[in-house]
């Protein structure tokens, strides 16, 4: 009787193994977000798709995996483009949902 | 760079308010329209943009179905067009840049560094003089032949090096540490004779043959040591000289005179509580005083602009001694302006007559004396004997007498040559 292997769920989407053993930088590869902390006053986010919710207190960006969520208080989007935001306030929790 | 792009560019403050300002963050995003310094407030989002991206949200406006109200236009382009009727200030601003460019064509200060036995003022006034200057106009300083004229107008500077920087003229020079060197030629022929007429008390001769013994008198002009010494065959007669540079250490005793008088009356002054500082100013050689403007001090001030502008300045007035105290104003290191600020202070004094008693007079004679017996000692002379006595009669004091004094009254003085030919002697004088 053969027994039945259990497999492991991978943490690349298809084809990812091929491009993490050729150390692809993984935003470039799987357009990962990239989310740069200076300290807990200043948060610069890359390859976001859009806003979803905006005011001083919650920043909460749509990226290819999930949300990403900032709160805190008197978050402030020093500047914005379609590539990436840099965020100012005092940020007080960052969730991935 | 973003601040440096929204000065050059120009930017527009705007206003967003309506249902759904994300989906207008992200038409923006989408569109590749920068935004920066996002702020939220009371559900109104105030933002940044580029004057040419603003007139791109039309649509974008209608898409998101916001509302947008500018709040505030900011950088160069919109100063320009605020600035338009304000010409006086851009020629303000054009005439002040020509001016700067125009200053920077020139020297304005020279700078002089390593100099030590010449003064910077003697370098300067030299420079001067080669029409190098404050104010001088900087294509026409030439650092190398500045370089050479210093080195020709002083021998002591070894090195010289010229550069401009900036609108400063530096120049380091190098002097001969060891001092001028006075070049002495002590092979020459030469005889050492009395200055003055005296006794010789003491003589060492180290070169020549000397023609005077301690004890000996001699008058002014007296040969005290020879520089020519006969060369003498086996026979007795001299057929040749030879002529070296006479040397020798001699004392003379000498007869000096000594006469000193005063009157016996003189004033003394009694000074008094000194006045109030008054601010002096001048230009060039006009002198005013800002302390009041009374017309007494009015009618002074006009006299005293014929006033030399010394530094400080003493002088007697009216029974009241005037010290003028005053500092130059430079613009840079050594560009002196012909404009001075300082002070004026009076110091009144009254003015009292009286007489010495013969007591006093005859101190005052004595430390007269004593101070011209000190000055007798630095110089390194000896008295030997005093006959100096103090008389008084109705009217002054005379202290009058003979001194001898032990000095060195001697000088050098080329000695004649004198040429061996055919058995006779003739005289040549090796003096041009």
């Amino acid at each position: 009787m053969r027994k039945k292997k259990k497999q492991k769920k991978s943490l690349h989407p298809p084809g990812g193994e091929v491009l993490s053993a050729m150390q692809v930088p993984s935003d470039l590869a799987f357009g990962e977000p990239v989310v740069t902390f200076y300290g807990g006053r200043e948060v610069q986010i890359e390859n976001y798709r859009r806003i979803l919710e905006y005011n001083a207190c919650r920043l909460c960006v749509l990226t290819q995996y999930g949300r990403l969520l900032l709160v805190g208080e008197g978050i402030r989007i020093v500047s914005y483009s379609g590539e990436e935001m840099r965020v100012e306030g005092r940020i007080d929790q960052v969730t991935f949902q | 760079m973003q601040r440096g792009k929204a000065f050059w560019k120009g930017s527009v403050r705007i206003r967003v308010t309506g249902r759904e300002p994300e989906r207008f963050f992200n038409l923006c995003g989408h569109h590749n329209i920068t935004l920066w310094d996002v702020t939220e407030h009371k559900g109104c989002f105030d933002m940044s943009l580029l004057p040419e991206d603003f007139f791109r949200l039309l649509p974008i406006r209608r898409k998101s179905g916001v509302r947008i109200r500018i709040q505030k236009k900011q950088g160069l382009p919109f100063f320009y067009r605020r600035s338009l009727k304000r010409k006086a200030f851009f020629i303000g601003i054009f005439l002040c840049l020509a001016g700067l460019y125009t200053l920077s064509q020139f020297i304005w200060n020279i700078h002089v560094e390593g100099n030590y036995a010449n003064s910077t003022q003697t370098i300067l006034n030299s420079l001067d003089a080669a029409g190098i200057h404050h104010g001088s106009w900087k294509k026409r300083v030439d650092c190398s032949q500045t370089a050479s004229y210093l080195r020709e107008q002083f021998p002591n500077l070894t090195w010289v090096s010229a550069k401009i920087e900036g609108t400063q003229l530096v120049l380091a020079v190098k002097e001969n540490v060891d001092g001028y060197v006075i070049e002495e030629k002590a092979d020459d022929p030469q005889n050492l004779v009395a200055k003055k007429e005296g006794t010789v008390v003491r003589i060492i001769t180290r070169n020549g043959i000397p023609q005077v013994l301690p004890g000996d008198t001699c008058q002014a002009g007296d040969i005290l040591v020879k520089g020519e010494i006969p060369l003498v065959n086996d026979s007795g007669e001299t057929y040749d000289y030879s002529y070296v540079h006479a040397d020798a250490d001699i004392d003379l005793e000498t007869t000096w005179y000594y006469y000193d008088t005063f009157p016996l009356s003189h004033t003394v002054r009694t000074y008094q509580k000194a006045e109030k500082k008054t601010p002096v100013f001048q230009i060039s050689a006009y002198r005013f005083f800002l302390g009041n403007l009374l017309p007494e001090n009015f009618v002074e001030s006009l006299r005293s602009m014929t006033g030399t502008a010394d530094q400080k300045t003493e002088k007697r007035e009216n029974g009241a001694d005037e010290e003028v105290s005053l500092q130059q104003l430079y613009l840079t290191e050594n560009f002196a302006l012909p404009f001075y600020f300082g002070y004026r202070q009076k110091f009144p004094f009254e003015i009292q007559k009286e007489t010495y008693s013969e007591h006093e007079a005859k101190e005052k004679a004595s430390q007269n004396y004593q101070k011209f017996h000190r000055n007798l000692s630095e110089k390194g002379l000896q008295i030997s004997e005093n006959h100096v006595t103090i008389e008084l009669n109705d009217t002054s004091c005379i202290t009058k007498g003979t001194l001898r004094v032990i000095e060195r009254a001697v000088e050098a003085q080329p000695c004649e040559m004198q040429k061996m030919s055919d058995g006779k002697e003739t005289m040549v004088d090796e003096q041009q």
